[in-house]
């Protein structure tokens, strides 16, 4: 089912089955938060366009090119995020905007989403050029 | 209890606030919150109700963002509570500034890139990358 027409924007942050590396059509054990970065068609069914994220936030899985971003569940505003998560913007993946993908349950259209905190804003938008968004986001068909 | 005068002091005048709260849990663990199952398992290991171990938790974290709490007083100092309204403050303040969002900023640093690299000169034999 697809999930309700929701006002997401670019940083907004949701949760998704994040598939996983070998079945990347099949929604994925985790749930994981995630940034929305933008949407795009793909065979004609809508596609949210989201980084991965994880509550896993040792620096020994950080990636080297800076593309990574720390989201503290402290930073103001955030009291939907109760754990500290990090981003990492070389993980990108088109999934469909469907609840099989984004709802808690598999069932419900409604969605739970945060914004990522303002003052985090100028550090996203570096990571994201450490981690050639950019270039990944036109690849996808995201018009930004 | 009797004041000096041998009269009871009045009890203080009601206010709309409530001491109970509801709270809802999903059915699974995630980064926006543990389950109703995780809160339930985590209050049977300690021989608890789920109840207690929410308050607990609450107490524990009150004691980090209040470092002087003392607990065998019954209200916060005039100074607690304007520290953590001076935080709210603060807060208000950083989302009242204009900032801008994450797809304006993005925005222009796309655009940045591509005037990099557009002017970028040409091969002078004349080729087409």
């Amino acid at each position: 089912m697809k999930m309700q027409n929701l006002p997401l924007q670019m940083g907004s942050i949701v949760r998704t089955w994040w598939p996983e590396h070998d079945h990347r059509t099949k929604a994925g054990p985790k749930f994981r938060p995630v940034i929305f970065l933008g949407d795009t068609l793909i065979e004609g069914v809508l596609h949210w366009v989201v980084a991965y994220g994880t509550s896993q936030c040792h620096e020994h899985n950080e990636s080297r090119n800076g593309g990574d971003l720390l989201v503290r569940c402290i930073d103001d505003g955030s009291v939907v995020l109760n754990s500290d998560t990090r981003f990492d913007f070389n993980k990108i993946q088109a999934i469909p905007a469907t609840s099989e993908y984004f709802s808690n349950n598999k069932k419900s259209t409604s969605l739970k989403s945060c914004d990522l905190p303002a003052h985090l804003v100028p550090q996203a938008v570096q990571c994201m050029k450490n981690a050639n968004v950019a270039q990944t986001l036109k690849r996808l068909g995201v018009r930004v | 209890m009797e004041n000096k005068s041998g009269t009871q002091a009045s009890p203080p005048a009601p206010e709309n606030k409530t001491d109970q709260f509801t709270i809802t849990l999903e059915s699974i663990n995630s980064a926006f919150g543990i389950s109703a199952d995780t809160l339930r398992a985590i209050a049977a290991s300690h021989g608890v109700t789920e109840e207690q171990i929410i308050v607990r938790a609450l107490t524990q974290w009150a004691k980090t963002e209040i470092p002087d709490l003392d607990l065998d007083a019954p209200t916060l100092t005039a100074a607690q509570l304007k520290t953590l309204l001076d935080r709210r403050t603060n807060i208000d303040a950083t989302k009242d500034q204009s900032t801008s969002s994450l797809h304006e900023m993005f925005k222009s640093i796309t655009g940045e890139q591509d005037n990099h690299e557009n002017a970028k000169p040409s091969p002078s034999n004349g080729e087409h990358r």
